[in-house]
C-alpha cells in the first residue's frame, strides 16, 4: 500500500525537509563554533595555536585577582543601571507624548526620535567629546559666560547620562507599540473621572504598559554591558574601564596576545549577557500576552493636553538636541576646522583639508568603499540568509526549530567586539578558512552572525504577515514546500524583504566594534577605523571620516522613509 | 469502490485537546455532505484532516479507495499530493497574483501546456460568471466574486473532492442566499462529490444530500436533511437542527409508546425519543409545531397571551401559564387573553435529562 515517492513517515524527515535540518545544522554550528573556540581557549595556558599552550585554570586565576578587571564590572553594573534608570522613564513619557497626546509636530518628530538608534555610537561619543568635552564648541562658549565649564563629560556620571539619553529610542520602540494597542477609552475613562493628562500618564498609561517597559529595562541594561564606544570613548582619559573596553584593553596590556586573558573576560561577560538575553525572550512573550489581553485599540483618539503640549515638544526638541543634534553638529563643525581651542576665531580655519585627507590615504578609502560594499551586497546577502533560515522553520512543526529559536540568542548576547574577536579566532584556528581572513568575507560573516537575532526579527515579522491560509491553499492545489516559498511566500514578503536590507543596510554602515579585531589590508571598513584612529588621537580624519559615516547613513535613512519602511 | 472518501475511526489531538474523538463516515460519488456542528466541534479540522493539512493520531483515511493517512502503518500522503480542491473560509485568494494566475496555479503544477492552462481557466471562469475579470486581482473584486474565484481555482483541475470551508460566511446576508441556490446547482451541475462545513444548519439543510451533525469531536448524528430535521435522535442534534421550545419537566410513561410531561402543574403528551423516559425530562418542540387552536381538542392547553411580534409573513406569540412558557408563530393577529395553545403529541419530543 505503501508508495515510497507520495508518502512520508511521521515524523517527517527525509526527502522534503531535508533542507530544513541543514540549514538548522548550519544556524547551530555558526553559533557554537567560535562560543565553543572561546570556552576552550580560556582554558589554555597560552593562545590556542601555539604548541606550548596547555589546558589550566590560570587565565582564570589571573583575571578574577586583577584589581582593574572587578573595577570595570562594578563600572559596567553602574552605568547599566543608571542609563537603565534615565532611559526607562523618559523613554515611556516619550512614548506616552508621541502615541496618547496631541504632541505638535509628531509625524516629523518620529524618525528624529529613531535616530540615535543608527547613528554609530562611536560617532555620537566622539562628537560629545568635540561638542562637550574640555575644549568642545559647546563647552567653550559656556565657559565665555560662566567663566567655567561646568561640567565634565569624562566622568562615570557623564557616560551613564550620555547613554542614558541615546538609549531612549530603545524603550520608545517597546513603550510606543505597547502603547497604541491600548484603547484610548481607557484613558478617557480617567479623564472623565477628574484625572488631568499627567495624572492619567502616570497612573493609568504607564502602569498598563509595565509589561513592555519591564522588558525594554532589562533590555537597556542589557545594552549597558554590551556598550563599547561611549564608555570607551568618554572613560579612556580617565582610566575609567568597563568590561568590554577592558577587553579592548587587555589586547595591547602585554606584549604578546593574550587571548587565553581575553577569553575569560568574554566568557564573564557572557555570564552576565547570556541570562538577560534569556529573561528578555521571556519577558518580551508576557509583554505581548499583556498587550494581546487589552488589545482592543482599534480606535485611539489623541489626549489634548492643552498649552502644556508647547512645554512638552521644548522637553522632546531639547532631549533631541542634546542626544543626536549637539554631538552631530559638533562633528561636522570639527570636521570643518583645522585646528580648535580656545580664543581661535571659526572664521579663519574653515577647511575641506580633512576630507582630502581622508581621500588622500588609501587605507580611508578602502574603508569608505567596503563599508559601501559590505552595507549593500553583504546587506543583501545577509537579509538572503536570514530569509533562508527563517524559512526553513517557517511552518515547520518540528523540535528543531527550537534549536534556532535558542541559537540565534548566543550571538544576541556577544557584544560585537567580542563575536569579531571569536570569529577571528574561527580563522585562525581553521587551517582551510586562513585565506578568508584577509578578505571582507570574514568581515561579512561576523556581521552577519552579529546581526542574526535582528535579521531574524525582521523577516519573521514579514512572515507573520503571511495568512498561514494564503500557503495552505496552494499546497492543496498541488505545490511543495520549494514552490509554496518561490511563488507565494517570497513574493508576498517583498516588501518586507527590501524593508529588511535597507534596515541591515544601516545598521551595517553604523557597525564599528565587530570589525576591530578583523581590521586589516582588505578587510578596512570605517566604523572600525574610526576607534584605531582615535586611539592615535586624529581628531581631524576622524571627524571627517564621522560625518561621510553620518551621511551615508542619512541616504540609507532617506530611502528607508521614502519607502515607507517602518524603521521598527 | 462507490464512496470517494472514506474516514475510519479518525482521531486527532491539538496542543493537546483531543479534538476529533473518533470519527467515521462516508461521502458517496456524486453527493453532497454537510459537516455542521458548533464551534469547536471538530468540523473544520475533519475537513483539514481530509485535505491533508492536518495529520490525524490514529484511523484511516481513503480517497477514491486508496488510503492517504493510516496511522497503523504510518502512512501519510501530504496535502500536494491529494490532489483535492479546498475553497478556504476567507478565500485565501493570493493577493500578488491575478484572478487568472490565482486560477491557473494548479494547472500549471500539473504541466498542463500553456494554451491548455489558458483555455480551462477560461472555461472554469465562464462557468462561474467571471469571464471578464481574469486580469484583475482580489483586491479589486467584490466580496462575491472573490467567493467564485475560490471555487473556480479549487475546480479548475477536476479534484474527485470539494471541499468547502463555510463558504457563505463570508457574504452579507442578502447575497448569502443567493449564493446557497448558486453554489448548490453548480454542484449538482457537475456532478462532482463536495464536503462543506458550515454551522448554519439552514445552509446545511439547503445545500447537502445528508448532514453530520458533530458535537465535541464525535458524531452526533448523520441523515438526510428531512430524517435530521424530523427525527433527531438526542435532545442536542434537536435543539441544534431548529427553533425550539424547551420545557423542563417530570416524564412517566403514557399509553402506546406516549410519554407524559407534567410541567408546572401543566400535564403534556409527548413521544419519547430514546425509549421510554421516566423522572427528570426535557420536552421538545419546534416553534412552528406549536398551533393555536379555535377549540380545546387534544393536546390542548389553555394558555395566557403575554406578548406579540409581527414578523411580516406571520406573527409570533409567546404564551405563558403558571411556570410553562412557549412561543408559537401564527398568520392571524390574536387578541389578548386566553389560547388553546395545541402540542401534537407526535411533535413534542421527550428526552431524558442528561
Amino acid at each position: 500500500m505503501k508508495n515510497p515517492t507520495s508518502s512520508r513517515w511521521i515524523p517527517a524527515f527525509a526527502g522534503t525537509d531535508a533542507w530544513r535540518v541543514a540549514v538548522v545544522v548550519g544556524v547551530a554550528l555558526a553559533v557554537a563554533l567560535p562560543l565553543s573556540l572561546v570556552i576552550y581557549q580560556s582554558f589554555l595556558s597560552g593562545p590556542f595555536f601555539l604548541p606550548t599552550a596547555k589546558p589550566t585554570f590560570d587565565a582564570y586565576s589571573f583575571v578574577f585577582s586583577d584589581k582593574d578587571f572587578w573595577r570595570a564590572l562594578r563600572n559596567t553594573a553602574f552605568v547599566a543601571g543608571g542609563m537603565t534608570a534615565i532611559a526607562v522613564p523618559l523613554g515611556g513619557i516619550l512614548a506616552f507624548l508621541m502615541v496618547r497626546t496631541d504632541l505638535p509636530g509628531r509625524t516629523w518628530i518620529e524618525p528624529l526620535v529613531l535616530s540615535p538608534v543608527f547613528v554609530s555610537p562611536m560617532v555620537l561619543a566622539f562628537g560629545y567629546v568635540v561638542a562637550l568635552g574640555p575644549v568642545g564648541f559647546v563647552s567653550l562658549a559656556a565657559k565665555s559666560i560662566f567663566g567655567t565649564v561646568p561640567w565634565s563629560i569624562y566622568s562615570l556620571g557623564a557616560i551613564a547620562v550620555v547613554a542614558g539619553l541615546t538609549h531612549i529610542p530603545h524603550v520608545y520602540l517597546y513603550a510606543s507599540s505597547a502603547l497604541a494597542s491600548l484603547g484610548s477609552d481607557v484613558e478617557e475613562a480617567a479623564r472623565v473621572a477628574g484625572a488631568g493628562p499627567l495624572t492619567v500618564m502616570r497612573r493609568v498609561s504607564l502602569p498598563m504598559i509595565a509589561p513592555a517597559l519591564l522588558f525594554a529595562g532589562v533590555l537597556v541594561f542589557f545594552l549597558g554591558f554590551e556598550m563599547f564606544a561611549i564608555p570607551l570613548v568618554l572613560g579612556d582619559p580617565e582610566g575609567i574601564l568597563v568590561l568590554t573596553s577592558y577587553l579592548f584593553k587587555l589586547t595591547n596590556r602585554f606584549g604578546v596576545p593574550s587571548y587565553q586573558l581575553m577569553a575569560v573576560v568574554v566568557v564573564a561577560i557572557l555570564a552576565i549577557s547570556l541570562p538577560l538575553v534569556l529573561l528578555q525572550r521571556r519577558l518580551l512573550r508576557d509583554a505581548e500576552r499583556y498587550v494581546t489581553l487589552k488589545g482592543k485599540g482599534a480606535r485611539t483618539k489623541p489626549l489634548p493636553l492643552g498649552k502644556a503640549r508647547w512645554f512638552a515638544l521644548a522637553g522632546v526638541v531639547l532631549w533631541l538636541l542634546v542626544a543626536v543634534g549637539i554631538p552631530l553638529a559638533g562633528i561636522g563643525l570639527r570636521s570643518v576646522v583645522s585646528a580648535w581651542g580656545e580664543g581661535v576665531n571659526i572664521a579663519e580655519v574653515l577647511t575641506l583639508d580633512h576630507f582630502y585627507e581622508v581621500f588622500d590615504y588609501p587605507p580611508l578609502v578602502h574603508g569608505v568603499i567596503n563599508t559601501l560594499l559590505i552595507a549593500t551586497f553583504g546587506g543583501a546577502a545577509s537579509v538572503a540568509v536570514y530569509a533562508l533560515i527563517a524559512l526553513a522553520v517557517h511552518r515547520w512543526p518540528h523540535p528543531l526549530t527550537r534549536v534556532v529559536d535558542y541559537a540565534v540568542l548566543i550571538p544576541r548576547a556577544m557584544p560585537g567586539l567580542i563575536a569579531g574577536l571569536a570569529m577571528l579566532w574561527v580563522f585562525l584556528f581553521f587551517a582551510p578558512l586562513r585565506p578568508l581572513k584577509a578578505t571582507l568575507i570574514s568581515l561579512w560573516i561576523a556581521y552577519t552572525l552579529v546581526w542574526l537575532a535582528y535579521g531574524m526579527r525582521l523577516i519573521s515579522a514579514a512572515l507573520l504577515q503571511v495568512g498561514r491560509e494564503l500557503e495552505e491553499a496552494a499546497k492543496v492545489a498541488g505545490a511543495g514546500t520549494g514552490r509554496i516559498n518561490r511563488e507565494i511566500t517570497i513574493p508576498l514578503i517583498r516588501f518586507g524583504l527590501m524593508s529588511s536590507w535597507v534596515l541591515i543596510f544601516m545598521i551595517f554602515v553604523r557597525e564599528y566594534s565587530t570589525g576591530i579585531y578583523l581590521l586589516g589590508p582588505g578587510t578596512e571598513v570605517t566604523g572600525a577605523q574610526l576607534i584605531s584612529l582615535w586611539g592615535t588621537g586624529a581628531a581631524d580624519v576622524v571627524s571627517a571620516l564621522s560625518v561621510i559615516n553620518v551621511a551615508t547613513l542619512a541616504v540609507g535613512l532617506a530611502i528607508a522613509l521614502r519607502l515607507g519602511v517602518r524603521l521598527r | 469502490m462507490n464512496d470517494n472518501l472514506k474516514l475510519d475511526e479518525v482521531r486527532l489531538t491539538l496542543g493537546g485537546n483531543e479534538i476529533l474523538k473518533g470519527v467515521s463516515f462516508a461521502l458517496g460519488r456524486g453527493q453532497v455532505l454537510a459537516l455542521l456542528g458548533p464551534s469547536g466541534s471538530g468540523k473544520t479540522t475533519i475537513l483539514r484532516a481530509v485535505a491533508g493539512l492536518e495529520t490525524p493520531d490514529s484511523g484511516r483515511i481513503e480517497i477514491d479507495g486508496k488510503p492517504v493517512f493510516d496511522g497503523s502503518q504510518k502512512h501519510f500522503v501530504p496535502a500536494e499530493k491529494r490532489g483535492l480542491g479546498l475553497v478556504f473560509q476567507s478565500y485565501a485568494l493570493w493577493p500578488h497574483r491575478t484572478v487568472n494566475e490565482n486560477v491557473a496555479f494548479g494547472l500549471k503544477l500539473r504541466g498542463v501546456s500553456k494554451a491548455d492552462v489558458e483555455r480551462r481557466v477560461q472555461t472554469a471562469l465562464d462557468q462561474l460568471g467571471l469571464g471578464k475579470l481574469g486580469a484583475r486581482y482580489p483586491h479589486q473584486l467584490s466580496g462575491g466574486q472573490q467567493q467564485r474565484v475560490a471555487i473556480a481555482r479549487a475546480l479548475v483541475y477536476e479534484p474527485p473532492i470539494l471541499l468547502l470551508d463555510e463558504p457563505l460566511s463570508n457574504l452579507d446576508t442578502k447575497l448569502r442566499e443567493e449564493a446557497r441556490v448558486w453554489l448548490r446547482k453548480l454542484i449538482s451541475e457537475l456532478g462532482i462529490s463536495a464536503l462543506i462545513v458550515t454551522h448554519d444548519q439552514v445552509e446545511a439543510m439547503a445545500m447537502a444530500d445528508r448532514i453530520l451533525l458533530l458535537n465535541e469531536g464525535r458524531i452526533e448524528q448523520s441523515g438526510t436533511p428531512t430524517e435530521m430535521y424530523a427525527h433527531p435522535h438526542t435532545i442536542f442534534a434537536a435543539e441544534f437542527m431548529g427553533a425550539n421550545n424547551r420545557l423542563s419537566g417530570v416524564a412517566s410513561t403514557g399509553p402506546d409508546g406516549r410519554a407524559n410531561l407534567k410541567v408546572s402543574g401543566t400535564e403534556l403528551i409527548g413521544t419519547a425519543q430514546a425509549g421510554a423516559v421516566t423522572g427528570d425530562a426535557i420536552g421538545l418542540i419546534r416553534v412552528e409545531r406549536v398551533s393555536v387552536d379555535k377549540a380545546a381538542g387534544p393536546g390542548c392547553v389553555e394558555m395566557d397571551l403575554v406578548t406579540r411580534m409581527y414578523l411580516g409573513d406571520r406573527w409570533e406569540y409567546l404564551f405563558e401559564r403558571d411556570g410553562l412558557s412557549v412561543r408559537a408563530y401564527d398568520a392571524e393577529p390574536l387578541g389578548d387573553g386566553r389560547h388553546h395553545v395545541r402540542f401534537p403529541a407526535d411533535s413534542l419530543w421527550v428526552f431524558p435529562r442528561s
